[in-house]
């Protein structure tokens, strides 16, 4: 083993001990690869942020060879092979929580949703990834597993896609959708059912049943979605990105442009899924960003 | 142009961009604020709990 490979196998040794403690488990498999161009980290990671502090403190070594990463972030870019075990909720409403001691609501999942990967199983939990690519833990008893192939569990859904914007034939069923939950829906944070949901679950489930896409769960994820679009050219359908006046919290719904602007949200100040004129939204948020995620066959 | 604050590889801004926006690296994948932009300034942006 050269001197390069060693001094990187410590960071990765160092980085995934530091990650445990964060999170209480990781996935951090990073392997090292000579190749002729330099050294090659593959494997995978849980978040995007481990892999950009894993690329920090490798190129912070100052190596003889050059790094390059081959690292998939499993919450952005999904498990590949890992297990043929899916699962699928056994009850109307199965809570998904950050650790196996339930500490925080992550999201929901209801007998409608599709098919959900088993990571793994342990003390009576299971780790489980949703179509969505979120992670989390779920109650073994709350669920019941299947083995099968992919072949069985196609949806017919598609995942919303960085860099580009996804056909549909019109976006008037987002409006139709969203306009169901309007004043009767509270607004719930980690939650994801009409018994209450947050402002990234509001946008993912309208957008699944309106269009067949598949939303990222977290409003950061939703926003590296689509195309960027600036605030002047936001059109009826466009996700608007917003951060509470005077803190550094992220809000997101989805844009509607009749006669005046409007957004439907799932309201942090009112606690409840509302449709809103736009002028009177930024009285209260501050514009963080846009972004178009469908377009109008032509 | 302007630098990523915590990888030092450039970052593009799409025009009609303005101060408060977030967006992503696209080398390292952090979130930056847009927090000026004549000069263009980024600072690295972490969400606070809800």
């Amino acid at each position: 083993m050269d001197d390069d490979t060693r001094r990187i196998n410590r960071i990765i040794a160092e980085l995934g001990d530091g990650f445990l403690k964060d999170h209480g488990f990781t996935i951090f498999n990073i392997h090292i690869r000579s190749v002729a161009k330099g050294l090659v980290l593959s494997g995978e990671c849980l978040t995007d942020k481990q892999l950009a502090l894993l690329k920090k403190s490798v190129r912070s070594l100052s190596l003889t060879q050059k790094a390059i990463f081959d690292v998939n972030v499993l919450t952005g870019g999904g498990l590949v092979n890992r297990s043929d075990k899916w699962g699928k909720a056994g009850k109307s409403l199965v809570n998904v929580t950050n650790d196996m001691a339930g500490s925080k609501l992550t999201t929901q999942i209801t007998q409608n949703d599709n098919y959900f990967r088993i990571i793994a199983q342990q003390d009576g939990m299971a780790l489980v990834q949703l179509e969505d690519r979120t992670l989390g833990w779920v109650n073994g008893g709350d669920i019941s597993i299947h083995n099968m192939d992919l072949s069985e569990r196609r949806s017919g859904l598609r995942l919303a896609e960085r860099g580009k914007t996804l056909t549909v034939s019109s976006i008037e069923p987002l409006f139709c959708e969203a306009s169901k939950y309007v004043n009767k829906v509270k607004y719930l944070h980690g939650g994801k059912s009409t018994g209450g949901m947050d402002c990234s679950a509001f946008v993912q489930t309208v957008f699944k049943d309106a269009c067949k896409i598949i939303m990222p769960r977290h409003t950061l994820d939703q926003m590296r979605c689509g195309i960027r679009v600036p605030k002047k050219s936001i059109g009826s359908g466009d996700l608007i990105f917003a951060k509470v006046k005077g803190r550094r919290i992220m809000h997101v719904g989805i844009a509607l442009f009749e006669n005046d602007g409007m957004i439907f949200h799932s309201c942090l100040r009112e606690k409840l899924v509302i449709r809103e004129n736009i002028d009177d939204f930024f009285k209260h948020y501050t514009f963080a960003g846009a972004a178009r995620i469908v377009e109008k066959a032509p | 142009m302007v630098k990523c604050p915590e990888c030092g590889e450039i970052v593009e801004l799409i025009d009609g961009m303005e101060t408060g926006e977030i967006i992503e690296c696209g080398n390292c994948g952090v979130e930056l604020e847009i927090t000026s932009l004549t000069p263009v300034k980024l600072e690295i942006f972490e969400e606070e709990e809800k």
